[in-house]
């Protein structure tokens, strides 16, 4: 061997162990690199706690290495993203429940929800899907995460309930009896300054939440009667035993075992109750003084006004708002302010009132109000929280859906409205990701008209009219022209489940015609199964 | 003294507090009612009419009064309200156990509360005057509504009584 080729030998080796050892370096920086983003956003960060699908964007349990080629729609647009971009972009994400909380959908947990203010994260250029139709996985993921929100919102409804009427468990009457005329002031100052709102918050919003007042003042002053009478009732009878005060039972069938036919007719006792683990207890008022189970009477009317026998699953109905108002007004103000950290359905519009004068009126709902809010969403800002991430960078209105529509249909956009030159842009590119499905055409093949599918947004809008309704299907039932829809509504207000009828017409009419003002956005294709196969698990 | 200091006060708030507590809100709604006390069915229908003029059905009719005054198994949703200059109610025919009451509204148009309004000359598929007949049905000596259903029915609000409507219109 030269002494030349003895040098090359070993310049290149060396070359070669070089290249070697940087490979490996890089390699292995990067999976840290994915591990770190992936279990930071996770569980090292409180304030970013998403669930794990949210961070890999997959469907597998494990960490995942994405080697989809770029053109995938399906790689996630946080990929190459630094961590102070993904900080800002889940910043909405800070109360969403971690991967451990997060409540289970028969298909399966983990789908991320929605962020608090889905209206807040703008100005980011969208990316478009490929084309192509949405897939069956699109649907099911899509409608994961409404289900899950309309789950989140009925959790926080029943956190609310429990937080407000743990207060009045135990509540003796004469208590009892100065919360009550205490709430009925509090919320006479509400309606006021309600009545005299200027701006701050939509009529219509101002409208529903004044009768929802009213209504707590009306059930408050109903229980303040009761209180009375049943105060009355207790001064006559001093000297009855505490145990038949305290229970519907009679003394000769309070030793009888429970599970037995007699135990099972007979509601349960004050001391019964308590002694239940907390699971089985409907609501925390049914161990209060106006709880039915401790009730005699006029006490026993008084469970029963304010749904002491109620689970607490009935969290967002008008009831039990118009109950969290007369507890929540009715509380001791140091009481209401520590209260209050914990309620998650409450809002602080500022009001101008008609004297220029400025207010903050605290109001409890039940997870919607009118153009949105910290702790709320309408019917749009619902549906545009579910959207892709690559779409959902902002909010979009029914007109704005509608705007959409048609620029698919006609290839132009509809004027009015007159949309600034961003929004525009906007506009145009996320209507790219959408195909528009008219209700009213037949199809030129199979001659049937196009029905909805799961997953598809129905919009309602008419032209010259200024309101309009989004919902996210769930079902169509074609023999009945009905769609099972989820959405966000102000006359419920909350997010919910509801069949809606898509002829206006009786279902025993022969001839059904579609209803007008619909029309169906279907999301174009996000995934692929050769995006999912190209993905393997570590 | 503390002690005592704290009594006076909370002595003092009790008597500030009190006539505030007793003053009446002033409104021109109907009351809500827990009990169904009323005589004769057409009174239950006017009670209900009230409350929806008022929006209340349009915003949530609450259980309690489900409950005491229909045998309906869910409370009437609709995002829409007919607005109604007034309304008239009549008792069609009673037995002894069922009743049709009519109600006849004036209609002056179709409307959200967004302040949307479509007026009455725009909306060629209603008739007018608009009618909506009410079936009850008496038991345990208690009348209650039981068509139309709650899908059925259409929230009526009357115009004098939604003050915001009101200013928007």
């Amino acid at each position: 061997m030269t002494a030349r080729g003895y040098w090359l030998r070993r310049t290149s080796a060396l070359v070669f162990l070089a290249a070697g050892i940087s490979a490996t370096v890089y390699s292995a920086g990067n999976i840290y690199e994915d591990r770190q983003r992936v279990t930071d956003l996770n569980y090292k960060t409180p304030e970013f706690s998403v669930p794990k699908q949210t961070a890999d964007a997959g469907d597998s349990e494990g960490l995942s290495i994405f080697t989809a080629p770029q053109d995938c729609p399906d790689r996630p647009d946080n990929f190459f993203k630094t961590q102070s971009q993904l900080r800002a972009e889940y910043a909405g994400l800070a109360d969403s429940p971690r991967p451990s909380e997060a409540p289970q959908t028969p298909l399966g947990g983990g789908v991320p929800v929605g962020p608090k203010n889905p209206g807040g994260l703008t100005g980011v250029v969208p990316q478009s899907p490929t084309n192509g139709r949405m897939t069956e996985m699109d649907a099911r993921d899509l409608l994961q995460a409404a289900a899950i929100q309309v789950r989140q919102t009925e959790l926080n409804a029943q956190n609310d309930s429990k937080a407000l009427s743990e207060p009045y468990v135990s509540m003796n009457l004469s208590t009892m009896a100065e919360a009550m005329d205490r709430s009925q002031a509090e919320i006479q100052n509400q309606v006021e300054v309600l009545d005299q709102a200027r701006s701050g918050l939509d009529q219509s919003e101002v409208l529903r939440f004044r009768n929802t007042l009213l209504n707590a003042y009306d059930k408050a002053s109903s229980a303040r009667q009761i209180v009375a009478e049943a105060q009355q009732e207790e001064s006559r009878a001093p000297l009855m035993p505490f145990r038949t005060l305290m229970s519907t039972q009679k003394p000769e069938q309070a030793s009888e075992p429970s599970g037995t036919d007699a135990a099972a007719s007979n509601p349960p006792t004050a001391q019964d109750v308590w002694s239940m683990p907390l699971a089985s207890i409907p609501n925390p008022l049914s161990r209060s003084a106006i709880g039915a189970s401790t009730a005699t009477g006029k006490k026993a009317e008084l469970g029963e006004l304010f749904g002491a026998r109620q689970p607490l699953a009935k969290a967002t109905t008008e009831d039990a708002l118009v109950n969290r108002q007369i507890f929540y007004s009715g509380l001791p103000l140091t009481t209401r302010e520590k209260i209050t950290e914990r309620l998650t359905l409450l809002e602080r519009p500022t009001l101008v009132l008609a004297n220029g004068e400025k207010k903050s009126v605290p109001l409890l709902h039940n997870g919607y109000i009118l153009g949105g809010g910290d702790s709320a969403v309408d019917c749009s800002s619902f549906v545009s929280s579910l959207l892709p991430t690559g779409i959902r960078k902002t909010s979009y209105t029914t007109l704005d859906f509608r705007a959409m529509y048609q620029l698919l249909r006609t290839g132009s956009l509809p004027v009015p409205p007159k949309y600034r030159k961003m929004r525009e842009q906007v506009i145009r590119k996320v209507a790219q990701s959408f195909e528009a499905i008219s209700l009213y055409e037949r199809d030129p093949i199979s001659d049937a008209l196009e029905k909805p599918r799961p997953g598809d947004l129905l919009v309602f809008r008419m032209d010259g009219v200024s309101f309009g309704h989004v919902f996210l299907v769930q079902e169509y039932v074609a023999r009945r022209k009905q769609a099972v829809v989820i959405e966000a509504a102000q006359s419920a207000g909350t997010v919910r489940v509801r069949n809606f009828d898509l002829s206006l017409y009786p279902h025993d009419q022969k001839v059904r015609p579609i209803r007008p003002g619909l029309m169906i956005l279907r999301l174009k294709q996000l995934k692929t199964p050769a995006c999912n196969a190209e993905r393997r698990s570590l | 003294m503390k002690k005592y200091s704290a009594a006076i006060g909370f002595g003092i708030l009790l008597v500030l507090a009190s006539p505030l507590a007793l003053t009446k809100l002033k409104t021109e709604h109907e009351r809500l009612r827990i009990h169904n006390t009323f005589q004769k069915p057409d009174e239950v229908v006017r009670y209900y009419c009230n409350r929806d003029a008022s929006g209340f059905v349009w915003s949530g009719l609450l259980e309690v009064e489900r409950k005491a005054f229909t045998f309906w198994s869910e409370v009437p949703a609709q995002d829409v309200m007919f607005v109604a200059k007034a309304f008239s109610v009549q008792t069609v025919r009673t037995t002894f156990s069922e009743a049709w009451v009519e109600v006849k509204y004036d209609l002056a148009g179709y409307a959200d509360a967004h302040g949307t309004y479509v007026p009455k000359q725009n909306m060629a598929d209603i008739s007018s005057p608009y009618k909506v007949t009410f079936h009850l049905r008496k038991k345990d000596s208690q009348w209650k509504i039981m068509t139309p259903h709650p899908s059925k029915i259409t929230p009526v609000v009357v115009d004098s009584k939604f003050p915001v409507l009101r200013s928007a219109s």
